[in-house]
């Protein structure tokens, strides 16, 4: 009786640690915690880089893809010309593309860079009929209204100035796909990070969700941190 | 400035310039399209006469077309010489792949095939050399060449740095090797997607499919290996970059509720396609690297009358030659679309229907918008320097031209039917 009980706990115990130790190697096999990352050229932009190391992306943010934490450095550090052949004109910078996020004025279209050149029109469409239409703005912001977009609806544009015309689309998000970046979003405000860490954090939440245009703001806001 | 002008610059870039000619014959070859008609390419050895970086390497390359292209036989390996004595039963020396080249100039801001009759530039040494035979009858210097080719030593020696020029600007020379390598470090500065991305995996399903119809109706063999890749960001756009790399924008093959869109997907793949095969970016480093020397001395030119030196006559020298490349690069652009209706002609046979797709693509593409052409303002000296130093060395069409130029191939598709 006793040796096949000793036996039983044994082989209870066994299991135990076999679960135990799978879970483990399980879980350090889901989520890679270490972050690595390109050298940056600058001094400032090395120190950046340390103090990103310094905090660690699987317990700052819960759920957080480090590769995007990682991605969006190697982003802040490349310049935005890539050479190659484009179909066509590339569309201005601070120019919305892809899914967009809204914020409570609604969405903005900062012509800064090309607005020397002379806008003449904005022209934003849906299914090809007209939804805005700006000739000649005053000035290089233009903010949509949010209460004129739709969510999870295709807007295409086109900006003509007088040196070029720029086509693009952007898809305003569905309310279902900002459940789980909101909470991202909420558990990243009680950690406590330098205000650039947390930039970087919030461009990676961005980033993880697909909302670059979002996250491109950020890197351009953080980019004359790092410049030589 | 004036070291960058020293003389002592100017044989290093001939150097290299020859460099690259001379290893053009040594390095990617296995990939190299050499047609003979429809028959079996003949086997080249893949040793070439080790020429080096010598100008008799340079002529004997003219001398015996053939030999410097090599390209390995069904079972990888290299077979006997091309030459004339030992070239195989029915072998025709001018069955090469040509290219009429219709234009000339002194800089090399030419785009020779603006119709897109050549869906495949030449890439061998062997079919250029064919190619460039051509133009030297059309410059009535035939006889150099020749001569060259038969070996006649008593032909009149033409300046190597002519030859060079006639190569670098007539001929595909940048090793296909080199090409590839160019591209992939060009994708480093891209953000892409990886094929295994859950998030990505419909994108590259419709994409490869898009490029599959595209590459299935080319001609065969096709010296380049396409890879699609897919960017993070961006909206319906994509790029080529040298060795037959295409980077498609994210939304680019996501139709929404248009069906259509997969016909702008296939036209924009089409056009980026079109942009390796007719190599245009590799094109573009040579003509720099050449029209470098020819610009360099110009600009020795101007400045060896001292008497006829003025800030004046610079600045027009420069934006002259800004203006070239910037007009270069629209021209290649024009020419990717014609070739991209080009593929999509035979995509769609029947004239109605390709008519039809074209309007969609047109459409999506945006309305015909006249834009300022390229210069500067005025001629004022301020609107000149602005002008020069915008740091825009290249440009796209306007729409306008864009629209015209696809009008007019579609009414030549009409006429050929």
């Amino acid at each position: 009786m006793y040796p096949f009980i000793y036996v039983n706990r044994m082989a209870i115990v066994m299991v135990f640690a076999a679960l135990c130790c799978g879970l483990a190697q399980a879980q350090s096999g889901k989520q890679d915690c270490t972050l690595r990352l390109k050298s940056a050229s600058t001094a400032t932009g090395q120190q950046l880089a340390q103090d990103l190391i310094k905090a660690n992306p699987c317990t700052t943010v819960p759920g957080l893809d480090v590769k995007s934490l990682s991605s969006v450095w190697s982003a802040l550090l490349t310049s935005s010309s890539t050479g190659g052949k484009r179909f066509d004109t590339p569309p201005p910078a601070g120019t919305p593309t892809g899914k967009v996020l809204l914020g409570a004025q609604g969405l903005v279209f900062d012509l800064q860079s090309v607005f020397g050149d002379g806008v003449t029109q904005l022209q934003i469409s849906v299914d090809d009929v007209p939804v805005f239409n700006i000739v000649n703005p005053k000035g290089p912001l233009l903010t949509l209204p949010a209460a004129r977009l739709k969510p999870e609806t295709v807007y295409d544009w086109v900006l003509i100035t007088r040196k070029n015309s720029y086509k693009a689309s952007f898809r305003t998000a569905a309310p279902g796909e900002l459940a789980d970046l909101q909470h991202q979003l909420d558990v990243l405000a009680t950690a406590t990070l330098s205000p650039s860490v947390r930039l970087l954090y919030t461009a990676a939440i961005y980033d993880d969700a697909e909302f670059y245009f979002a996250r491109d703001q950020i890197l351009a806001q953080l980019r004359p941190q790092i410049a030589p | 400035m004036t070291m960058l002008f020293k003389p002592a610059w100017k044989p290093l870039l001939v150097a290299a310039v020859c460099l690259f000619l001379t290893n053009a014959g040594h390095a990617g070859h296995s990939s190299v399209a050499q047609e003979f008609d429809g028959a079996s390419a003949p086997a080249v050895p893949s040793s070439g006469p080790d020429l080096g970086t010598t100008f008799k390497g340079l002529f004997d390359r003219f001398r015996s077309p053939g030999a410097a292209d090599a390209k390995p036989d069904d079972k990888g390996t290299a077979a006997a010489p091309a030459d004339k004595a030992s070239a195989p039963a029915g072998f025709n020396p001018m069955a090469f792949r040509l290219v009429d080249i219709e234009s000339w100039s002194q800089t090399s801001n030419v785009v020779l095939d603006p119709e897109c009759k050549t869906l495949v530039q030449p890439f061998g040494i062997t079919d250029n050399v064919a190619s460039l035979g051509m133009l030297a009858a059309k410059l009535k210097v035939k006889s150099f060449v020749d001569g060259l080719n038969n070996g006649n030593a008593n032909a009149k020696p033409m300046q190597v740095i002519e030859i060079l020029r006639y190569a670098a600007k007539s001929m595909n020379w940048l090793p296909m090797s080199l090409e590839v390598k160019l591209g992939e470090s060009k994708l480093a500065d891209f953000e892409v997607l990886e094929r295994d991305d859950p998030k990505a995996f419909e994108d590259y399903k419709r994409g490869d499919k898009v490029l599959e119809d595209i590459v299935k109706d080319l001609p065969q063999p096709l010296p380049y290996e396409f890879q699609l890749k897919i960017r993070k960001a961006g909206s319906d756009s994509a790029t080529a970059l040298p060795g037959g790399i295409i980077v498609a924008d994210r939304y680019l093959f996501q139709t929404g509720k248009k069906e259509s869109n997969l016909d702008y997907a296939y036209f924009v793949m089409a056009h980026e396609i079109s942009h390796v095969l007719q190599r245009h970016l590799t094109r573009e480093y040579q003509a720099r690297l050449v029209d470098a020397v020819e610009s360099i001395e110009g600009l020795m030119k101007l400045t060896d009358n001292k008497t006829q030196i003025t800030p004046g006559a610079l600045i027009g020298y420069s934006t002259a030659l800004k203006k070239l490349f910037v007009n270069f690069t629209e021209q290649q652009e024009l020419q990717a679309d014609s070739c991209a209706m080009q593929m999509m002609a035979k995509h769609y046979p029947s004239h109605k229907q390709l008519a039809a797709k074209l309007a969609m693509i047109e459409k999506s593409m945006g309305k015909p918008e006249q834009t300022e052409t390229d210069g500067p303002k005025s001629a004022q000296l301020l609107d000149t320097l602005k002008y020069l130093g915008d740091g825009v060395m290249e440009r796209h069409p306007n729409t306008v031209q864009r629209h015209n130029n696809l009008k007019m191939l579609l009414t030549l598709n009409l006429a050929q039917k």
